[in-house]
């Protein structure tokens, strides 16, 4: 069941105002089971990043594992990072181009604390982002020319499910809604005019709703977007532009 | 022989077997392998001419047979139990109609023409197929096998012997409470394949079904087949009076009334439940596992009884399942390891999966550790792999993951490589038949590299299957994978020792052991592991200390305690002097990397890896293996690229090479003569030197596989 805020008087702020240039925070969500992380990485940069491995549960036992590939897809390191510990990980910096950092943490957590490159989680229908505890802050890229697109959720836990709220590129709310998206639901967006060619955002929090809380949630934008959400609006732009120019 | 430090793996089977062990079976030729569940082989011309194009040595078909297990004699040929189960309107054909005595006849008389005809086209084998415990139909309405069972004494020519007394509602499996227990559930009044009948699963210790199979084995080879391939050969959950008779003298046969109330809490105890891990639910384990086994060699003799000479029996039942091996399938000619699931598929090779934009990651699959068991088990079965890309996965997963001619190739040199005599199944799809043409063309000339030798190995990891029973889940595999993993990646050699194979004269062969997540360790198995590491062995323990004896009892104090030490429990990592060897205690293995071989070399102070090049993560999926010839200093080293793309795109390996080898072969300390073979080329002679020890030699590449034949050079 969802329910939906109607949110269709929110008028855009014309597409020269932005949100102010203040300084986005790198640290990214708690994720669990496999996800997958863009980075772009320069020849010339440095390029690293601190993750962190969580204990979900006392239950669980599964540590961190994680395999870093490079542009020409070939394996360059790979490794695990204990229960509780912290890796900081340096790219070898001899490619340039986009890096794919698979992190898989079984029942267990993970999170990016920090990183130096550019850096996006890739969230699409074959390749999902498994969050979990809800996410702050999300950016995302619209194509320009795009008039609609979709966010779909899955949060098939019992009694689990999810707050979905989704910005323009002011900032203010377009879409709001929540549910217990025991199946995989879908969220549409209507793109209104000067929305488009520009970064919007997303979070998921608990729903208001009392029987549910906000834990693991699977998200995948639908292929109107680029496959990419990111902690940092202009890192969003970095990525949503590669494809969209 | 130069004493040295070795780490054993130590095995621990609780209530180990009486008497000596069998004598260690050496390995065999591998060879290739076919599934074909196909319909329509007899009086079918084109179908010979297809096989004759590529014949594989082992063709194994669907109810190609006589008599099914099933439903008796039948219209329908192939297919497996699910396929071909019904009748018009319930199906397009009348697949379960019962074929008259008449008709029966005639079908025998094809299928033995079939069988000729396909040993004349250079099948070695032919095996169709029975199950274990699977018969269909309605005892009320006396449809399917109970059609054909009222009907006993019109096919007296067959030689089925008198009609049995008990109906076969009587030969069920059943609960506690003597309901029917079904292995395949279903909803409603029929199971769906079987519409509008039901599929029950029968007792395999039940003297008329026993029969039953001995008389469906009997009319198979009495039409030419070289054996059956056995469904299900492990499933058996019964507790019917036959079942609790045979416990009975079972369980009071390895007990004294005294320990059966100190161990199980009463003189008489009830088969185990699996709710309850723990000695009860091993002894219930055991027990029927003796049952299966007995059952299987009904088979076999029912068939030599026909043929007078070996008849292959050919159980499905080794995935995920080394403790059915180890007790049900030992003494089996092969053991199907059917792989239909895994994160990739199962297929051997290296997945290519897409992630975002161009950036694919590389995922690999093998089945090292399917083959390697088996083999180091040392016992008559031999394994088979069948591996899938997936099982109902969605048609662009499929694509990905579906085997390919460089991956049949990978295919068929894994299960030489690891097996010690296995195979590889293909379908009869032409294009990969050809490929198996060329593999089984050089087993069959080159059977001087797999014939006779034994596995050669400088590290042994310890595999306890009975585990799963006591701990109640699979840790302990785990973890022995993982060592696995770790092993492979590392290009040390190992071994595994299972069971029985804990004696000191085993341990002694390997400067390593690895001891991986084991709770249940026997005292005569601990009092070899404490002489093993004080002699100077390195023992590896991850996990906790074993802290129960084999019989599920708490000792007062650890049996490995001194070898341990107080500290271990609270560190990640600990080292500890036992005698001249050393203990190492690590709280868990990583899944991957090669953190257990930088334990071993750290302790044991020199290097294991038998390839010399600094590891890329390329390499690292190379894999080796080592046989020795008993007889003389002569050994075969088998490489493995595991770099070979899966899927319906059509990619070449990744080439690796070239590749720095140094291996330390006892007897060859000067000279080495070392001749490369590779079913896909010509062979050649690669130069060597012994240095520091070692054989060294360059292998110029690597494409997919290749087997070195390595010997002193004034005894080439």
């Amino acid at each position: 069941m969802t329910i939906r805020i109607s949110l269709a008087f929110i008028v855009l702020v014309l597409a020269n105002a932005s949100r102010p240039a203040e300084a986005a925070d790198v640290a990214g969500p708690v994720l669990r089971k496999t996800n997958y992380l863009a980075v772009l990485q320069e020849a010339s940069g440095k390029a690293g990043m601190v993750i962190e491995s969580q204990q979900y549960s006392p239950v669980y036992s599964d540590v961190l594992s994680f395999v870093l590939t490079g542009p020409e897809s070939n394996t360059l390191s790979m490794g695990e990072v204990s229960l509780g510990e912290q890796l900081a990980l340096t790219f070898p910096g001899k490619t340039n181009g986009l890096h794919v950092l698979e992190l898989d943490s079984g029942w267990n957590a993970c999170r990016i604390v920090s990183a130096e490159a550019p850096l996006a989680y890739v969230a699409r229908e074959i390749v999902p982002l498994h969050t979990a505890r809800g996410v702050k802050q999300f950016f995302f890229y619209v194509p320009g020319g795009c008039r609609e697109f979709s966010i779909w959720l899955a949060a098939d836990t019992p009694r689990e499910g999810a707050r979905i709220e989704i910005s323009g590129p002011d900032g203010r709310s377009i879409v709001e809604e929540e549910g217990d998206y025991d199946k995989p639901q879908r969220v549409r967006v209507g793109v209104p005019a000067g929305g488009d060619g520009k970064v919007w955002s997303l979070s998921l929090r608990k729903p208001k709703a009392a029987e549910l809380n906000v834990d693991d949630v699977t998200l995948w934008l639908d292929a109107a977007l680029p496959p990419y959400l990111s902690t940092r609006e202009d890192w969003a732009l970095a990525f949503g532009k590669r494809k969209h120019p | 022989m130069r004493v040295s430090r070795f780490l054993c793996l130590l095995f621990i089977l609780p209530g180990a077997a009486i008497g000596q062990p069998p004598a260690a079976v050496l390995t065999k030729t591998p060879f290739t392998y076919i599934l074909d569940y196909g319909p329509d082989h007899i009086n079918s011309p084109a179908y010979i001419e297809r096989i004759s194009a590529a014949p594989p040595t082992l063709l194994h078909l669907g109810k190609d047979v006589p008599f099914t297990h099933n439903w008796g004699p039948i219209e329908a040929l192939g297919g497996e139990n699910q396929a071909y189960g019904k009748r018009k309107p319930y199906a397009k054909e009348d697949y379960i109609r019962r074929l008259s005595p008449e008709e029966t006849q005639w079908r025998t008389a094809e299928l033995t023409r079939l069988a000729a005809d396909l040993h004349a086209a250079g099948v070695r084998w032919v095996t169709p197929y029975i199950c274990s415990m699977t018969i269909g139909g309605h005892p009320d309405r006396r449809a399917g096998f109970w059609e054909f069972f009222d009907h006993w004494d019109e096919y007296s020519s067959f030689g089925l012997g008198p009609k049995p007394a008990t109906d076969p509602i009587g030969w069920l499996q059943r609960t506690p409470d003597g309901k029917p227990f079904f292995f395949y559930g279903f909803q409603g009044d029929f199971y769906p394949a079987y519409e509008p009948n039901i599929r029950y699963a029968v007792c395999q210790n039940q003297p008329e079904w026993r029969q039953w199979t001995e008389k469906v084995v009997e009319n198979i080879a009495q039409c030419g087949f070289d054996g059956v391939f056995v469904d299900n050969a492990g499933s058996l959950r019964c507790h019917c009076s036959t079942c609790r008779r045979k416990w009975r003298a079972w369980i009071d046969g390895r007990y004294t009334a005294e320990d059966r109330r100190k161990l199980f809490g009463t003189e008489s105890p009830e088969l185990g439940d699996g709710k309850q891990a723990g000695l009860l639910w091993a002894e219930t384990h055991r027990f029927r596992s003796a049952c299966l086994k007995d059952h299987l060699k009904v088979i076999a003799d029912a068939g030599r009884g026909v043929t007078e000479k070996p008849f292959l029996v050919f159980p499905n039942g080794g995935e995920k399942r080394p403790e059915n091996i180890l007790h049900i399938y030992p003494d089996a000619d092969l053991i199907m390891f059917e792989r239909s699931v895994g994160p990739h598929g199962t297929h051997p090779g290296m997945v290519l999966r897409p992630v975002v934009e161009d950036v694919r990651i590389k995922k690999y699959n093998d089945n090292v550790f399917e083959y390697k068991f088996v083999e180091c088990l040392r016992r008559n079965v031999r394994p088979i792999l069948l591996t899938r890309p997936g099982y109902n996965v969605p048609r662009s997963e499929r694509e990905l993951l579906e085997m390919n001619l460089a991956s049949a190739a990978l295919g068929n040199a894994e299960a030489a490589a690891f097996g010690g005599g296995g195979g590889f199944l293909q379908s009869a799809r032409p294009d990969l038949m050809q490929v198996q043409k060329r593999y089984r063309g050089f087993f069959e000339s080159h059977q001087a590299l797999y014939e006779g030798l034994d596995s050669f190995a400088n590290v042994a990891v310890v595999v306890f299957p009975d585990l799963a029973w006591f701990d109640g889940d699979t840790r302990h595999q785990q973890e022995v994978r993982k060592a696995t993993e770790n092993l492979l990646d590392g290009h040390v050699l190992f071994d595994y020792l299972i069971g029985d194979q804990v004696v000191p004269d085993a341990l002694a062969k390997y400067e390593a052991i690895v001891l991986p997540q084991v709770s249940h360790i026997a005292e005569n198995h601990a009092r070899a592991l404490r002489q093993y590491v004080r002699s100077g062995g390195v023992l590896v323990v991850t996990g906790a200390v074993p802290e129960f004896d084999e019989k599920g009892q708490r000792p007062t104090a650890s049996p490995l305690a001194d070898l341990v030490g107080p500290s271990a429990a609270s560190q990640s990592l600990a080292v500890k002097r036992f005698g001249q060897g050393t203990t190492v205690v690590a709280a868990a293995l990583p899944a991957q990397g090669t953190k257990l071989i930088e334990w071993v070399e750290q302790v044991a102070g020199r290097r294991f890896s038998v390839v010399a090049d600094a590891k890329t993560p390329a390499l690292s999926k190379v894999r080796v293996n080592v046989f020795r010839d008993p007889g003389r200093p002569r050994y075969v080293l088998h490489l493995v690229n595991y770099n070979v793309p899966l899927g319906v795109e059509s990619r070449e390996p990744e080439i690796q090479g070239p590749i720095e080898l140094a291996l330390r072969l006892p007897g060859i300390t000067s000279a080495a003569h070392i001749r490369c073979y590779d079913p896909e080329g010509q062979p050649l002679e690669l130069s060597a030197d012994v240095k520091d020890g070692a054989v060294r030699c360059a292998l110029p590449e690597l494409r997919i596989y290749r087997v070195l034949s390595i010997s002193p050079r004034d005894r080439p």
